[in-house]
């Protein structure tokens, strides 16, 4: 027997929901920074449900590894650089692939963030 | 066992419109033209560089690739203002902003070489550039090749170097579901952190990266990329379109893109196996790139996943709609493409529901997959002018995975996890092809690891693994890749005789098989940017690339029609879609006469 069901069309609002935890308009080196805090960082610090393929698989995935991030964050910068550096007993420490200048842009991204981040996006495809 | 389904009316189609935050321009006409030479800092031509252009906040990224004379020519663009890079493995990146008018327009490049060419690989490059000259380094390359490819491409994991610590803490992670109380290591996988520390630590590293980039035929090619948007709005802060980052990322946005397929008017159709309250497919306007989400309901507010989908022979598309799994138990959804509307049916009691695989026969009737993952699966065919389904069980084999319908009118599936290929006959009766194993996993010597050690590794010892199938309608051929044993094959539907062709490259994962109208075999490779042409009558392989870093593609949806052939992209990592249009020579040397 068959049912029906109801299907229904949502017409995206482009950006609609963004912007509330990022500064509006960032500076080239921050912009850098956020491509290095996408590739890096946000895998594990960065809020998201866990994926429903991979709880079938393998251990419930957490919300995230390690904390949530934000400008909260990067009050003493030589102690979140050395961190960045030398990582922990979860988190890879980067001194051989990152240079000073890449975690200075890193640190320089995460100080637009106002609040933790829960999602990372741009408004416009691109930026 | 079949059953009649009755049509069920579609409810309401509920189109809540909303003012675009993006406004794409349309500036000019659509016949501006873009050209350039790239050489070498010496003055050489270089050939497989990409050259790429976007309009500054649009979401589409054409490339093209440097011919054997350095000069690229993109297809006609509309009127704007373009950032134009270009990008080689082993080469430096390059930029350029262009004014594209009604006047033809250069753009030269001088690329210098890089330093480090790692970061710049594709996965099966990153595995052949692996030393195997010692019983460590076999072991530890194939603990990497068969470990780390399931998920992502192998170039993901190399493309930073750590040390020890670093590299424990990663395969822990990634081994352990990222928990925060993880187990020591086992011996296998501590063995295979040092294997990964000695090839990207602090030291010098035994690697000998080779520099790939596309010739010939495959520089022809022009690429359209699409960033898609997020389901909760918003885009990707990096989706591998500069390599200087890597692979691309969706990390924290919430996307998650797993196959797409392209409609008769150039607009993509997307699945989305990712829980959600909006998204159970999208669809990407082929013109503006313009992201729309369609869902089907399962309650609470909550909508279903999806995982396959395909455009049928009558212009509609069909998916899998799921309300726990992606890939398992669902609807079958199709698209009324010109009206955009989605209808979900349900599959009849008594019958396994849809899984994530799609294809179609010679008689215009879809195959889906069907059935459980752990114990005896099936399949299912849908005739989408009775609404009938029949279901067909296997014999004996375990998950159904890929799928694929004849020129005759029969299904042609895979025990994915059996090494077991299976067929329906003209009695609508399921049988089965046991896969004989084939040589032993690549690099490895007789004695690298002991018969009594137990490895946690999957695809040694031979498996197959068969994945996507495709049916050649105009032969007798059905062709197979098989995923851990880098092997393409083809069988006979009527004798059922088995011949086996291996990949390019070990460790490449092929996916999914197209077949055009010439019979070439295009083939996807899930740890690779590229996809390769196989020439059956000649054994010839043809590697084409995508421009996007992390393609890991999986799907390969080909479309062929009014003589253009284009082959549809989906990488969920990147969040992008996209298509690739075979272009001849002829093609170019339109271009290049105007150019002129």
């Amino acid at each position: 027997m068959l049912r029906t069901c109801l299907v229904l069309a949502y017409v995206v609002m482009l950006g609609a929901t963004l912007g509330a935890q990022q500064a509006p308009t960032l500076t080239p080196s921050e912009k850098t920074g956020r491509g290095i805090f996408q590739t890096r960082c946000a895998m594990c610090h960065v809020g998201q449900e866990p994926a429903a393929e991979l709880a079938t698989t393998a251990e419930r995935r957490p919300a995230t590894l390690g904390p949530l991030l934000s400008k909260a964050n990067t009050i003493n910068d030589a102690v979140l650089r050395q961190k960045i550096k030398d990582g922990s007993r979860l988190m890879p420490g980067y001194k051989h692939t990152l240079t000073d200048a890449q975690i200075d842009q890193v640190i320089a991204f995460m100080k637009t963030v106002g609040a933790p981040l829960t999602r990372l996006a741009v408004a416009r495809a691109g930026e | 066992m079949s059953t009649r389904g009755t049509r069920y009316r579609v409810g309401a189609i509920t189109i809540v419109a909303a003012a675009l935050a993006v406004a794409f321009s349309v500036q000019g006409a659509e016949d501006g033209l873009l050209s350039g030479i790239v050489t070498s800092a010496s003055g050489a031509p270089l050939e497989g560089v990409a050259v790429s252009a976007q309009v500054a906040g649009e979401p589409i990224t054409t490339s093209v690739y440097t011919g054997a004379d350095g000069r690229y020519f993109f297809p006609s663009m509309k009127g704007s203002r373009y950032k134009v890079w270009a990008q080689a493995i082993g080469l430096e990146r390059a930029e350029a902003t262009a004014d594209v008018g009604l006047t033809p327009l250069r753009r030269d490049f001088t690329m210098k070489e890089t330093t480090d060419i790692i970061p710049q690989l594709s996965g099966y490059q990153v595995v052949a550039a692996l030393p195997d000259d010692t019983v460590a380094h076999r072991r530890g390359k194939v603990l990497f090749q068969k470990n780390c490819t399931y998920c992502h491409e192998t170039s993901a994991a190399l493309r930073d170097r750590f040390d020890q610590v670093g590299w424990e803490a990663i395969v822990t992670a990634m081994t352990q579901g990222f928990t925060r109380t993880p187990r020591p290591l086992s011996p296998a996988m501590k063995e295979l952190a040092t294997f990964l520390t000695e090839m990207r630590g602090p030291g010098p590293s035994p690697m000998k990266p080779q520099v790939f980039r596309p010739k010939g035929e495959a520089t022809l090619a022009v690429t359209y990329e699409y960033d898609v948007e997020y389901a909760q709005g918003g885009f990707s802060a990096h989706n591998g379109s500069d390599w200087r980052f890597g692979h691309g990322s969706s990390a924290g946005g919430g996307g998650a893109i797993h196959d797409a397929t392209l409609d008769w008017d150039g607009n993509f159709w997307f699945t989305s196996n990712r829980a959600s309250d909006n998204r159970t497919v999208g669809r990407v306007d082929g013109r503006t790139g313009k992201t729309t989400n369609f869902g089907v309901p399962i309650g609470e507010g909550k909508v279903a996943q999806s995982h396959g989908i395909l455009l049928g022979p009558d212009g509609r598309v069909y998916f899998n709609a799921s309300p726990r799994i992606a890939y398992l138990d669902g609807d079958l959804g199709i698209v009324d493409t010109k009206a955009q509307r989605v209808e979900a049916i349900k599959v009849p009691s008594g019958m396994t529901g849809v899984s994530g695989w799609l294809s179609y026969d010679g008689k215009g009737r879809i195959w889906t997959a069907s059935g459980p993952q752990r114990s005896q699966g099936g399949a299912l065919r849908f005739d989408p002018k009775s609404r009938q389904f029949t279901m067909f069980k296997n014999p004996t084999a375990k998950m159904t995975y890929g799928i694929a319908g004849d020129g005759d009118g029969n299904g042609w599936w895979t025990g994915v996890d059996d090494d077991i290929m299976l067929y329906s006959d003209t009695n609508d009766e399921a049988h089965e092809i046991t896969l004989p194993a084939q040589a032993p996993a690549e690099y490895l010597k007789p004695g690298d690891f002991a018969e009594s050690e137990a490895i946690p590794q999957q695809g040694i010892g031979g498996k197959q693994s068969p994945r996507r199938p495709i049916a050649d309608h105009g032969t007798n051929a059905v062709w197979i890749p098989n995923f851990y044993g880098n092997t393409l094959l083809r069988i006979d539907t009527r004798t059922k005789a088995l011949k086996y062709y291996p990949v390019p490259y070990p460790a490449m994962n092929p996916y999914e098989a197209a077949v055009d109208s010439t019979h070439q075999v295009w083939v996807t490779f899930q740890n690779s940017d590229e996809m390769g042409r196989f020439d059956p009558n000649t054994g010839a392989w043809t590697m084409y690339s995508w421009p996007t870093k992390g393609m890991a593609q999986r799907q390969n949806h080909m479309l062929e029609r009014d003589g253009v052939l284009q082959f549809v992209s989906a990488s969920g990592i990147a969040h992008r879609v996209g298509r690739m249009v075979i272009r001849s020579e002829r093609d170019v040397q339109v271009l290049r006469d105007r150019a002129r």
